[in-house]
């Protein structure tokens, strides 16, 4: 597998949200199947329905385009759940499958990938 | 000294020309490697990485200035510095033809620098057998 995007920062707080999305969404395109792990605060980039009070554009709608660009491999990091306070039924309209991956798993999905980028 | 395999790299700059030892871990790391005779496809900086391409920055007398470094390292190896298009638009670094096409009036790309698209970035990871990135914030 080849890169692994690794989500850690909040939607709006600065532009590594955003910025890590531009490259999935480039990968995909170049078809490398791009795997996107989100943790602690990067779960908030989950909430499609969060209200967005800043001027910045909602990050939930490039999510919604996942599916157009063929990106499927999204992994969330179960401890960060509690950790953020976030109940799974907030994840029910994502609009892609996902992984919940305990900590072992995180690490051997690290290992499974060339590349990691850390956002 | 055991033999090495010489692989080929891809250097991510996402830090300001500031962040001191972060932004001179990037150019010294970039430099060992082309010391120890590895490839290096490309240096692509992203984020707050594009200022450093600015050809207007003037540190205080006596200080480092990251971008000459750069640009030295450049000009000896031939390297490749991409700069991402966007985040450079966004951080006000442009060159001739951005400038033109926006009616800037100005630009100020240091020379040794290119403006590219993220695809010269999603290339990079597939020809090279590393990525390494520096100065991510979080």
């Amino acid at each position: 597998m080849s890169t692994l995007i690794v989500m850690r920062s909040t939607p709006y707080g600065n532009t590594n949200a955003k910025d890590a999305l531009d490259i999935a969404l480039i990968l995909a395109t170049f078809e490398q199947s791009p795997s996107l792990l989100y943790q602690g605060a990067g779960l908030q980039q989950l909430l499609l329905h969060s209200q967005n009070t800043t001027p910045f554009k909602h990050i939930g709608n490039i999510l919604k385009a996942f599916p157009i660009y063929d990106i499927e491999q999204i992994y969330i990091d179960n401890a960060s759940l509690n950790e953020q306070n976030i109940s799974l039924d907030r994840l029910n309209d994502l609009p892609v499958e996902y992984k919940l991956l305990d900590t072992n798993q995180v690490t051997e999905l690290m290992h499974n990938h060339q590349h990691i980028m850390v956002f | 000294m055991p033999a090495m395999d010489l692989l080929n790299y891809c250097i991510i700059v996402r830090c300001g020309p500031d962040q001191q030892s972060q932004a001179l871990s990037a150019l010294e790391f970039t430099q060992a490697l082309l010391t120890q005779g590895h490839n290096v496809e490309r240096v692509f900086f992203y984020q707050q990485g594009v200022l450093t391409a600015s050809r207007l920055r003037t540190p205080a007398q006596g200080e480092l200035n990251i971008t000459k470094l750069w640009q030295k390292l450049q000009v000896e190896n031939k390297l490749e510095l991409d700069v991402c298009i966007a985040a450079a638009l966004q951080n006000g670094i442009v060159d001739k033809t951005e400038s033109e096409r926006y009616e800037l009036g100005a630009y100020n790309l240091a020379s040794g620098f290119q403006l590219a698209g993220l695809g010269q970035l999603a290339g990079a990871t597939i020809a090279c057998d590393r990525v390494v990135t520096f100065g991510a914030s979080q």
